[in-house]
């Protein structure tokens, strides 16, 4: 059977070319089947032109684009903080290139001999370094902030799957000198404290990127797409501090933080002319590049941010306004008994005694309360708030640097009788220790208040120099009177002053000294707070440079603002004259006249 | 095709077809063509009017002397255009590489030049010069006294003090 062949088995069934002529149909059938089939092919090629169409036309840029972003890989390039530089240059703070190392942990072929080989040159363990690279994850932060020299060494290794992104390191090269005006930046970039936080946005720059075509491999196509947007660097701040004069200011304060009894000690230098911040500090300090191994509590500037009873420093105020309203001339001669009635209490003298024939000189050299308290009243609580206010007191100075305190001023209207007789002494009423300065450059700037300031100028990566605005100036006593006050405030410093440890050989200094109850903060009084040694005070008193601002929180010890304050600012002065090469007086001290006969 | 009306119809189909208007009487079932036609077909004859097809010329010997220049030039033109890509591509591709390398080279320098301005910071801190001065022996200076001239003649202003002994110096300031 499989060989027999039927006849007829491979004869086709229809004639040779039958189908193609349309045989078995009548020329009506053929004629639909032609139309029909015309209809179809039209359909079908107008589908086709239509998607051909829509691909091409419409949604064409978008396939291309896709086809591109597939082939462009788009780097960021971070833009480098600005620099916080002194006012001669010297950086406080700047940032430097270096890199993150990333990987691609599906792309490392051996985690393990990657680790062995990288884990040196990074200063990570081999174990740790290993178990990232055995992630189930495309990318793994491995280091940050690795320098320039490492990324090369670790590109030479050519290892699979790592590479490398920007991730600047913000340098602080001074440490702790500083610190607490630069303040520090956050792991984000974002500046958390001092100049690093007040000029975040002109400091942080802006961050650039490069899109670069690359082929299969990850490579670039060399004459592919390869476009930059450069990143722009940040402005530099310039400061008007000296970092010298700031570091022997620093170290000053940190010897008087070493004596015991000294908890905190703060110190401003301010340029007489300008107002401006030549020095500001405090001990304990931080060092921005570490701060966060710093005790949070120490991260602040107490220079702006901590306010004190300043005690008799504020005493210049009080005869200012006497002086100013005639109520007294610096020879005009009271009797000031040891004692005087204030509402409900007795303030007393430092020591009590005997009434004393003291001129008003006297009363500032001795540093009396009640003589002080006896002018205050003569004048009047309302004009004495005025001309407190006047000097900047109960209000921000507007200083460049952030958590500013404004200090506290009550209304006179709200003095009760105590406070009446507390606030011309300086209890009741706080400031900071810049207030506290700026109230002496005041007096030494032939009374005009001058607010401080502590930036220079901003400087933008083109190099244009964007100065800062003028600072308010303003007339607070008349230029006799700052005069009288001068003369007054120099008599303290002398033999029979409270304070012969402020003199500097060759300088007249004019200053006063501060004793006041330190407030207790764990019971909100006086009891057991100790006490706040100040002393303010400008020299050349004939023509003066500069004012020091110097104040110690000592809970436990009872020693005077003349005996540990002065001998600080008498360091820091000199240093200051010194260095500027200030020319030391060439007239001799005038004779004080501090005793009288009514 | 409808022309040819009378070729085998088939059997199946029995309607006459509207399209044979050549012949007069319809032919039989059988379909046979024994039956002669009853008037003759019209004469073909040639209707005078324009040629549908020019006659095509063919191409004689001169006409392909005078194509040879042609086609060289095409040909050149094409060799050319090639090569003159060809290169352009590879020196822009020498150029990018050159780029490339130069990038590398300066962003080497620049980290040098990094390098370096860490090094002069770090050594030129007050800190560190201080440091660097009581290493070498060097002592804080102590007031400073001016040479000034006087309308009494005296010369001298500030009291100038000999510097301690370098062991005797205590702090950095």
């Amino acid at each position: 059977m499989p060989n027999t062949v039927r006849p007829g088995a491979f004869t086709s069934r229809r004639a040779p070319g039958s189908r193609r002529s349309g045989a078995g149909l009548s020329v009506d059938q053929r004629g639909l089947r032609n139309r029909w089939g015309l209809a179809l092919m039209i359909t079908l090629l107008v589908l086709v032109v239509g998607r051909l169409a829509v691909l091409q036309g419409v949604d064409g840029a978008a396939y291309a684009n896709a086809a591109e972003q597939d082939r462009l890989r788009t780097y960021p390039i971070a833009a480098l903080r600005g620099a916080v530089l002194d006012r001669d240059g010297n950086p406080f703070a700047y940032t430097v290139a270096a890199s993150r190392v990333v990987a691609d942990p599906t792309v490392v072929s051996h985690p393990a001999r990657t680790a062995r080989e990288l884990g040196p040159l990074i200063d990570v363990p081999e174990a740790e370094l290993a178990e990232k690279l055995s992630q189930d994850d495309r990318y793994v932060v491995l280091a940050a902030q690795v320098s320039p020299e490492t990324t090369d060494a670790i590109d030479a290794l050519e290892l699979p799957g790592i590479s490398f992104e920007d991730d600047p390191v913000r340098l602080y090269p001074a440490g702790t000198v500083g610190g607490q005006v630069i303040g520090f930046v956050g792991r984000d970039g974002e500046g958390l404290a001092g100049i690093e936080q007040t000029f975040q946005d002109e400091l942080a720059g802006t961050d650039g990127h490069r899109r670069v075509e690359v082929g299969s491999g990850g490579n670039p196509i060399p004459s592919g797409i390869d476009e930059s947007t450069p990143a722009t660097d940040g402005d530099t701040v310039t400061l008007t501090v000296d970092q010298d004069l700031q570091y022997v200011t620093e170290q000053r304060l940190g010897e008087a933080c070493s004596d015991g009894a000294t908890t905190r000690a703060s110190a401003v230098v301010l340029d007489v002319h300008t107002g401006q911040v030549m020095a500001m500090g405090s001990c304990p300090g931080y060092d921005p590049g570490n701060y966060s191994k710093t005790d949070p509590n120490l991260l602040g500037n107490p220079v702006v941010s901590d306010v004190f009873e300043p005690g008799s420093v504020m005493k210049a105020v009080t005869l200012s306004a006497a002086l100013e309203e005639g109520v007294a001339t610096p020879d005009t001669v009271l009797s000031v008994n040891g004692h005087i009635a204030a509402g409900d209490r007795v303030v007393t003298d430092a020591h009590d005694h005997a009434p004393i024939e003291w001129t008003v000189t006297g009363i500032l050299a001795k540093s009396s309360n009640v003589g002080t308290i006896m002018l205050a009243r003569e004048v009047g609580d309302e004009k004495l708030e005025h001309y407190l206010r006047a000097f900047g007191l109960g209000d921000t100075t507007g200083i460049e640097l952030p958590g500013e305190s404004a200090g506290i001023l009550e209304d006179s209207a709200d003095w009760t009788a105590s406070r009446a007789a507390n606030v011309p002494i300086g209890q009741g009423v706080s400031v900071t220790t810049l207030q506290m300065a700026s109230i002496y450059q005041t007096i030494a700037n032939d009374g005009v208040r001058i607010e401080p300031r502590i930036v220079e100028s901003v400087t933008g990566p083109g190099g244009r120099v964007t100065e800062a605005p003028e600072p308010e100036s303003t007339r607070v006593i008349s230029q006799s009177t700052a005069d009288r006050m001068a003369y007054m405030l120099e008599a303290v410093v002398g033999r029979d002053g409270t304070a012969p440890l402020g003199e500097i050989e060759g300088f007249r200094v004019a200053g006063k000294t501060g004793t006041a109850q330190r407030a207790n903060p764990e019971c909100n009084c006086y009891e057991g707070g100790g006490y706040v040694t100040t002393f303010v005070g400008f020299a050349p008193a004939d023509d003066p440079q500069y004012v020091v601002a110097v104040d110690l929180e000592r809970p436990t010890s009872e020693a005077e603002g003349g005996q540990v304050a002065a001998p600080v600012f008498a360091d820091i002065m000199r240093y200051a004259l010194t260095a500027d090469g200030v020319v030391p007086s060439g007239t001799p001290r005038p004779d004080f006249v501090l005793t009288g006969t009514p | 095709m409808t022309g040819r009306a009378t070729a085998r119809v088939p059997s199946r189909s029995t309607a006459p077809s509207a399209r044979t208007t050549t012949g007069t009487t319809r032919t039989t079932r059988s379909g046979t063509r024994s039956t002669p036609r009853p008037t003759p077909r019209p004469e073909l004859r040639l209707v005078p009017g324009v040629p549908t097809t020019r006659p095509r010329r063919r191409p004689t010997s001169a006409l392909r002397h005078k194509r040879a220049p042609y086609v060289l030039l095409v040909v050149g033109l094409l060799v050319g255009t090639t090569l003159a890509l060809l290169v352009l591509n590879t020196v822009i591709a020498v150029d990018s590489l050159k780029a490339t390398q130069l990038r590398a080279e300066n962003a080497e320098r620049a980290q040098e030049v990094q390098r370096l301005e860490q090094q002069v910071v770090s050594g030129s801190t007050p800190a560190e010069v201080a440091r660097a001065a009581v290493a070498a022996g060097l002592v804080p200076a102590g007031p400073a006294a001016y040479l000034v001239i006087e309308p009494d003649g005296s010369v001298l202003r500030g009291t100038p003090e000999p510097a301690p002994a370098p062991g005797d110096a205590e702090g950095g300031d």
